[in-house]
C-alpha cells in the first residue's frame, strides 16, 4: 500500500481532523477469481457508483455498524484478463478491499484487492507530493544550516486548510479565541460568502494565520450580527501569539 | 473567493507572522508534509522516521495506508507514536 500520506508536524496535528475527514482517491488493482466479460465488469462497476453500504471489517478500530459510504466515481483504467485496474474517488472511511470483494460477488466470480495506491487525500495530491528521500534530504540540509529544502517540503498548515472558507477576525479577538473564549459577531472583519449553516470554516487573522477550526451556526450574512456566530471546534494557534489588546471595535 | 467585508481594522500595528515566512522552528512546528509513502513500511513507522529526522516532539498522519487490510484508520490518537501491531501481521 503506497501513496499520499499527509503528515502533520507538532502543533499542526491540531488541524488533522478535517484533513482526515476528506475524500480520497485511489488507484486499485482488483483481481477476479474467474473470467468475466469486459462489458459486464464495466457495467457492474458503474453500478457501484453512488451510495453503498459497508460494515467495517473485524480488524478495524471503528464501530462495526453498517454505514453508508459514497463512491463518487469509479473509472476503469485497464482490464487485462482477470486484472482490473481502476481509479475511484470515495468518501473517507471507505474500505477499498471490501469494495473489491463486493464487486467480485456481484460479478459472480469473487475477487480481491491485489494492490492499492492512494492518489489523493483531500487537497493532498500525489502530483505535488514528496517521497522519503526528499524528506530525508530536507532534514539533512537543515542540520547543515540550509533551510530551503525544508521550506519546500514542509508546507504551512494554512496551505492545507486553504480550501475551507475563512472567517477573518480582528487582532483583538485572536488571543481570547486561543484561550477558549467564544467569538462574538462584532469581532468579525470578513466572511467568505460560501459559508452556510453547518459549514466547516477556518478562523483566521488578517495575515492569514489559522487561529481555529469552527462550524458556522448561520449563513454568512447573519454571522456578524450574532452574539455567537461560530462553534469553535479546535484551536490551532497558541495563546500568546497575539497579545491581549483592549477591546475589539 | 468572494468575501463579505464587514468592517476594516483600524490601527497600524501588525502582530503575529506571515504563515509563509515563519522562522524555521515555527515553520516546522506548524508544518505539514504531503508524503508519498512507499509500500513496505507502515504509516506509523514512516511518521516515526520523520519525527526522528527532524527531531520533533510529535508527528501525526492523516489516515493509515496499511498493507494488511487496505482500510483507512483515522489516527489522531497516535501521539506520541505508538505502533499498533495488529494480530496476524
Amino acid at each position: 500500500m503506497s501513496g499520499v500520506l499527509p503528515l502533520a508536524l507538532e502543533k499542526a496535528t491540531r488541524a488533522l481532523k478535517p484533513l482526515i475527514d476528506s475524500d480520497k482517491e485511489y488507484v486499485c488493482l482488483m483481481r477476479l477469481h474467474g473470467d468475466v466479460d469486459e462489458r459486464e465488469i464495466r457495467e457492474v462497476l458503474g453500478q457501484f457508483q453512488g451510495e453503498i453500504y459497508q460494515r467495517p471489517p473485524l480488524r478495524s478500530s471503528v464501530k462495526r455498524v453498517r454505514r453508508i459510504r459514497k463512491i463518487y466515481k469509479i473509472e476503469v483504467i485497464e482490464i487485462e484478463e482477470r486484472d482490473v485496474l481502476l481509479r475511484a474517488r470515495v468518501d473517507p472511511g471507505t474500505y477499498m478491499r471490501k469494495l473489491c470483494v463486493d464487486v467480485g460477488y456481484a460479478l459472480g466470480v469473487e475477487a480481491h484487492m491485489e494492490e492499492l495506491r492512494r492518489t489523493k487525500s483531500g487537497i493532498f495530491d500525489e502530483k505535488t507530493s514528496f517521497d522519503l528521500y526528499d524528506v530525508y534530504e530536507a532534514a539533512y540540509e537543515l542540520k547543515k544550516g540550509n533551510e530551503e529544502p525544508a521550506r519546500r517540503v514542509v508546507r504551512p498548515i494554512e496551505e492545507a486548510l486553504k480550501e475551507f472558507p475563512q472567517v477573518i477576525i480582528s487582532d483583538a479577538a485572536v488571543d481570547p479565541v486561543c484561550r477558549g473564549m467564544k467569538l462574538r459577531g462584532e469581532e468579525i472583519l470578513m466572511i467568505d460568502k460560501r459559508i452556510q449553516e453547518g459549514t466547516q470554516v477556518v478562523v483566521a487573522t488578517r495575515r492569514g494565520e489559522a487561529v481555529a477550526l469552527a462550524i458556522s451556526r448561520f449563513p454568512y450574512g447573519e454571522l456578524a450580527s450574532n452574539r455567537e456566530p461560530l462553534q469553535i471546534k479546535r484551536v490551532i494557534m497558541d495563546a500568546g501569539t497575539y497579545p491581549r489588546l483592549p477591546g475589539s471595535a | 473567493m468572494d468575501f463579505l467585508v464587514v468592517r476594516e481594522e483600524k490601527g497600524e500595528e501588525t502582530y503575529g507572522e506571515d504563515p509563509w515566512h515563519r522562522d524555521i522552528k515555527r515553520h516546522l512546528s506548524f508544518g505539514v508534509i504531503n508524503l508519498d509513502k512507499p509500500s513496505g513500511p507502515g504509516s506509523h513507522e514512516v511518521a516515526a522516521w520523520v519525527k526522528r529526522m527532524f527531531g520533533l516532539s510529535k508527528v501525526g498522519h492523516g489516515g493509515t495506508l496499511e498493507a494488511r487490510s487496505g482500510e483507512i484508520q483515522p489516527c489522531p490518537a497516535c501521539f506520541p507514536l505508538r505502533w499498533k501491531r495488529l494480530p496476524g501481521r
